[in-house]
Formats: structure tokens, sequence, C-alpha cells
């Protein structure tokens, strides 16, 4: 039997498999009905050409932002296509599927027997992932009540289960590099990520990441990390570190969206990079010193920084054991330092410049 | 059944583990709670991966350190009280078809096992609604 979707943002009547059926009705619909609000794009996601369709103007452009940096020409055939219309520009909805002003509220997530289909439900959006056709299609209410995790991170929980899928593990890190060899920065939240990918990036580094990162393991033994978003969330004091991205700040609406929202594709977008080869793992840490520096980390203490919030994080039950033990393996075979963040925002770009020299 | 021939193993509906270099990580995945353990506790985790007694763990300890039998066993019992208190670990009646390694006798230095508890995580929410358990599929 097929689990049937229930709870306050569910139709009840309808099976994860059927409602994917009806929501690629309704984008049909809404993409034959309103040609000029069509967009379409195409990015590469993991090395992977992968198709945006979307109808409505504001929409799109939502959209589009975080994964600016990594757009691509189209490819024969993509390896997903994501159809999603909105239905306050385009009156196109599905009947008995109604938003909820409760911007708090998380959603809940259903799939189908045979795990094909995961049926997602926010307050303002409604998306159907089919893992083996490789369709994702969504409805949004209203693209202006998005929240800024959804602006910042669109699709997350569903890409996440996309780039699982093939083999690509999203962990709870930074990345930057330098001529594509990059370090990257395992550590819980306020640990100093932002801080050095952001600091890093100023100074010329490629950015991929300060908070997730696609970790796929290569048959030569090393490790790409393949960049998600161009999005970064700042603490207000936080932003004050950065003025150049002051005037780019989106704020919160939400009382847990107490961080502010810079796409860095409006502000540095020449360095912003899809992936690089991981030399090294940095360990950020705050501490009281005069400069910063590096000194070796164990397996196990950056297993301790990495793994907690990347496991725990995963949006996906039932898979997190497989997922630790990947980690474990790729810390295994990987150099790992302390990075000792100190007082001189400038001079953490000369450590991380250090450790590649050590590694490259 | 005495405390001695009481056997555990991991609670792996919930746990995830890994001992590297002599020191243990364990994540409760359920809860977000974590832990480490230094070289006496790792070594009685790969023990208890492998559903040791207490006494068969007790002894295999008590040829590799220089310790006592009672203080050691004592040790031994206070920590799967502590694995099972925090359910990390599950009572099993399952006897492992191999019986443990012999262990040469040996003086290394003995200290108490201690497992460091990590709650850093477990208020942390996610943003994102929890996905059921989910298959693997055929990519591409």
């Amino acid at each position: 039997m097929t689990e049937a979707p229930q709870g306050r943002f569910a139709r009840p009547e309808l099976a994860p498999a059927d409602e994917y059926v009806q929501l690629d009705r309704a984008f049909g619909k809404a993409w034959e009905s309103h040609p000029e609000q069509r967009h379409e794009r195409w990015f590469t996601f993991a090395d992977r050409p992968i198709r945006i369709r979307v109808v409505g103007h504001g929409l799109a452009r939502d959209i589009f932002r975080a994964f600016s940096h990594l757009q691509r020409d189209p490819a024969p055939e993509p390896a997903l296509t994501i159809a999603l219309f909105d239905e306050g520009e385009t009156g196109v909805g599905l009947p008995g599927l109604e938003p909820s002003d409760d911007l708090n509220e998380h959603g809940e997530t259903y799939a189908s027997d045979d795990g094909f289909v995961v049926l997602t439900a926010r307050p303002q959006t409604r998306t159907a992932l089919h893992r083996v056709d490789r369709d994702l299609v969504g409805w949004v209410a209203d693209h202006g009540k998005l929240t800024q995790y959804e602006l910042g991170r669109p699709l997350h929980s569903e890409l996440m289960l996309w780039h699982k899928d093939r083999d690509v593990q999203a962990i709870h890190a930074g990345l930057v590099a330098r001529d594509g060899q990059g370090v990257l920065f395992g550590g819980p939240g306020g640990s100093g990520k932002s801080t050095t990918a952001l600091t890093c990036l100023k100074a010329g580094f490629e950015y991929m990441a300060d908070d997730y990162v696609g970790l796929q393991a290569l048959p030569d033994g090393g490790y790409d990390g393949h960049s998600l978003f161009c999005s970064t969330h700042l603490e207000p004091g936080h932003l004050e570190k950065f003025p150049y991205l002051r005037p780019h700040a989106i704020p919160g609406r939400l009382p847990r969206e107490d961080k502010s929202l810079v796409l860095l594709s409006d502000v540095l977008p020449d360095g912003l990079s899809r992936k690089a080869r991981i030399r090294a793992v940095a360990l950020p840490v705050v501490v009281d010193a005069p400069t910063p520096r590096i000194r070796p980390a164990t397996t196990i203490e950056a297993l301790l920084r990495l793994a907690p919030s990347s496991l725990i994080l995963l949006p996906y039950a039932g898979v997190a054991a497989g997922e630790f033990e990947k980690l474990s393996t790729f810390l295994e075979s990987t150099p790992t330092y302390w990075l000792e963040l100190g007082r001189s925002m400038d001079e953490i770009p000369l450590r991380i410049g250090e450790i590649l020299e050590k590694h490259t | 059944m005495s405390d001695s021939a009481l056997r555990v193993h991991p609670n792996t509906g919930d746990v995830a583990a890994k001992v590297i270099d002599g020191e243990a990580i364990i994540m409760n995945l359920a809860n977000g709670l974590y832990y480490s353990m230094d070289e006496v506790g790792s070594a009685i985790w790969e023990m208890v991966e492998q559903s040791r007694s207490v006494a068969e763990m007790a002894g295999t300890l008590e040829a590799r350190y220089d310790v006592e039998r009672a203080t050691v066993e004592a040790d031994v019992q206070r920590l799967v009280g502590e694995l099972l208190d925090e359910g990390l670990v599950v009572t099993t009646e399952e006897i492992p078809d191999a019986p443990a390694a012999h262990e040469p006798a040996g003086s290394a230095a003995y200290a108490a096992p201690t497992l460091n508890r990590y709650d850093d995580m477990a208020d942390l929410l996610a943003l994102d609604p929890p996905m059921p358990g989910l298959g693997t599929v055929p990519a591409e």
C-alpha cells in the first residue's frame, strides 16, 4: 500500500505518486497558458546538467539567484529537470491545495512505498521529486512569501536527496580553492566557517560554499567538493566584519530569521566557482590571539567537528550511519588542521595558502 | 543474569560509531547527542561491537593493561551502564561465534574509561522537514 500524505499541509486524498502527476499536469497548464512568463535556464549540479523551468517572473528571479554561479549552456539530456510555477503570478493552482500563512512551520515530507516519489510540503510550496524519472516539480503559492531560508537554499532537502542518490554527500562545511585546489572548512555553526570562507573570497580565492558542500569520492581515491548555493547567512555582528556585503544584505522577516541573507553572486560573481579538488581540511576555531595559526588535527578531532552537524541535520532518515562511514573514510585520507582564527582576519587567507602549498 | 555475564551491542537503529587511532566517536542520530572515548573506552566499544560479555571484556583489558581484575571489571560495568543509559547499546543474549581473541600479556598504563558527552547539537533544529527512510534508486 502506498503511504498517503497526511498532516496540515497535505491533501489526504492523494498519495505521493498521484500528487506528483497532479503537480506535473498543473505545471504543464501554467507553462502552456502563460508563455510570456516562461523562463528556462541550465545549471551544473555535481558535474551534471540540470534544467530549471519556471513559470512566473518573480519566482524565476528568486530561484535562479541562488544557483546563478552554476549556470551553463543547454545540454542534450538533463540529469534533473526542475519545473516550478507560481500560483500568484499565473493563477494556476490545484484544487484543495491551500498555502499556510504560518511561515514558521517547517513542513512535512512523505514518500511512496517504493521510495521513488518524495513529496515535500512547506507553508508556501509543495514539491514532488521523482527520483527515477529525474523530475522535480513544484507549486509555489506566492514567491513573495518564501522564507529567507528558501531564498538562500531553494529546494534544499530535495537537492540533498538528489545528490545523495548520485553518491554526492551534502556536508555542513565551507570550501575555498586556489586554481581548483581546495581547503574544506568543517565545524558547527559559529565556529568560523563563514568568516574563513568570506575572507578568502575577498582575498582572491575561489569560493564554493560556507555552509553546504557536495562531497564526492573519486575513483583515484581523492575527493571533489561541489558548490550547491551561492548564499551566506550572517548574524548582525558578523555582517559588520564585511562592509562590502552590507549593501546586499537581505534581512529576515520571521522570528527565527535572525541572520541576514547575502547572495554572493550579487557581490563578487567572478569569485564563485563550481567545484574544487579537496586537498586538506581546516577546522576553524575562534581563539583570542593576535594572529591566526594552523596546527595539525587528528582524524577523530576532525570527525567530531564535521560529523555531528553534517549528519544530524540530514533531512533524510535511515542513511546517516552509511554517510558517517563515508565521512570517516574521507577524513582518514585527507590532511586535517586546526585553524585558530585569532584577531587578524586579513591573515586567515595566508594560513589557508600555507596549507595548500603543503598539499598540492 | 549476573553483571559479569551481561552482553550488549550497539543500538544500530539510532547509533553510528567509529574507532580511529585508539579514540572512539559515537553519535546518537535520534537525539543529536554525540560522544567520544579515549583508548580504554574505545577498546571496550570495539568489544561491544562483538557482543562480548562484561567478564570477557574485563579479561581482555586485564591482560593488556597493568590493572587489577576487580578494578577493570568495575570500570567496564560502569561504562556499559552509562552506554545503556544513553541508549547507545542494547542488551543481547547472542553469543559471538568466535571466542575472545587471545591477548598477550601486557603492562600498558591503564586509565579508567570515560564517556565524554556533547549536547551542542541536540537543540539544533533541522530547517527542512525530515524525510522518511528511503531506499536506493538507480541513479542514471
